[in-house]
């Protein structure tokens, strides 16, 4: 369960999700990479904030943190550019105790059945995500 | 006409294929046409301040970097007609978008296309992997 309720750049910042793995709706521009950006510049201890890199070793590093199990949330921002079916096993086996959140627009089969779907509100009153 | 390809194998060889839409969008920035305002406006609900930066919804002034990808690949889209762009990260709405306002572009979505042609859009206009189809079930044959 992950219940983060703050202030970024003066407006309200939440998300409030049990454990497992989440996926949006596939719908562009509604702020999912901005509430990336936000997490990020929160440094919270128990959030790890996944964006693309083009750069194979980082990208490597950062998902194998990502699969360690060591943090609350896990919030992975692009993922269409590096999902694969391995690694969503591995993101599978830490979703009991861990709250997985994914931009995702293609949903291989390999996933069916084993996402919920999340929401995001961004407007002038804040960014929500629950 | 709109090029749709629906894997990379069908790309013709003397067109050029963009697989990053965020670093080639970000290399030729906003040109501040109608299309690109409204692109911003439909998509992202921002508006256009210059090249390389824009308003967003809460009214703050950020660099283009910061539209989403949808955005990004639209413009690409609109900007660069003979090119071809990877479309797998570009949302349902987006993807409607380009059906509704573009006449020339080239998208490819490199597993097929995972999102519904509107019934009101005509299939006359559009090119899949280099043929016209009167069915989006013939697709699949």
């Amino acid at each position: 369960m992950i219940n983060i309720s703050m202030e970024a750049y003066g407006r309200p910042f939440s998300i409030k999700l049990k454990s497992g793995i989440y996926v949006f709706p596939t719908i562009g521009g509604t702020g999912k990479s901005y509430a990336a950006d936000l997490l990020k510049t929160m440094q919270l201890e128990n959030v790890l904030v996944v964006e693309y890199s083009k750069n194979k070793r980082i990208m490597e590093n950062m998902l194998a943190e990502a699969c360690s199990g060591k943090y609350d949330l896990v919030y992975m921002d692009r993922t269409d550019r590096y999902m694969n079916e391995d690694l969503f096993d591995d993101l599978l086996k830490i979703s009991g105790d861990t709250t997985i959140v994914l931009d995702m627009k293609k949903r291989p089969d390999y996933t069916y059945g084993k996402m919920r779907i999340s929401s995001i509100y961004f407007g002038k009153e804040g960014v929500d995500v629950f | 006409m709109i090029n749709i390809y629906t894997g990379l194998k069908y790309i013709p060889k003397d067109k050029e294929y963009v697989e990053d839409n965020e670093s080639y969008f970000v290399k030729y920035a906003l040109k501040g046409t109608e299309y690109d305002r409204k692109v911003l406006d439909e998509i992202d609900r921002a508006t256009y301040s210059s090249a390389d930066r824009f308003k967003d919804r809460l009214g703050a002034e950020v660099f283009i970097s910061c539209l989403s990808m949808s955005s990004k690949t639209l413009l690409n889209l609109g900007n660069y007609p003979d090119i071809v762009f990877n479309c797998d990260e570009m949302g349902e709405n987006a993807f409607e978008f380009a059906l509704c306002n573009l006449t020339d572009c080239n998208m490819c979505f490199t597993d097929g296309v995972t999102y519904e042609i509107p019934e009101y859009i005509s299939l006359d206009d559009i090119m899949f992997n280099g043929k016209i189809i009167s069915n989006i079930d013939e697709l699949e044959e």
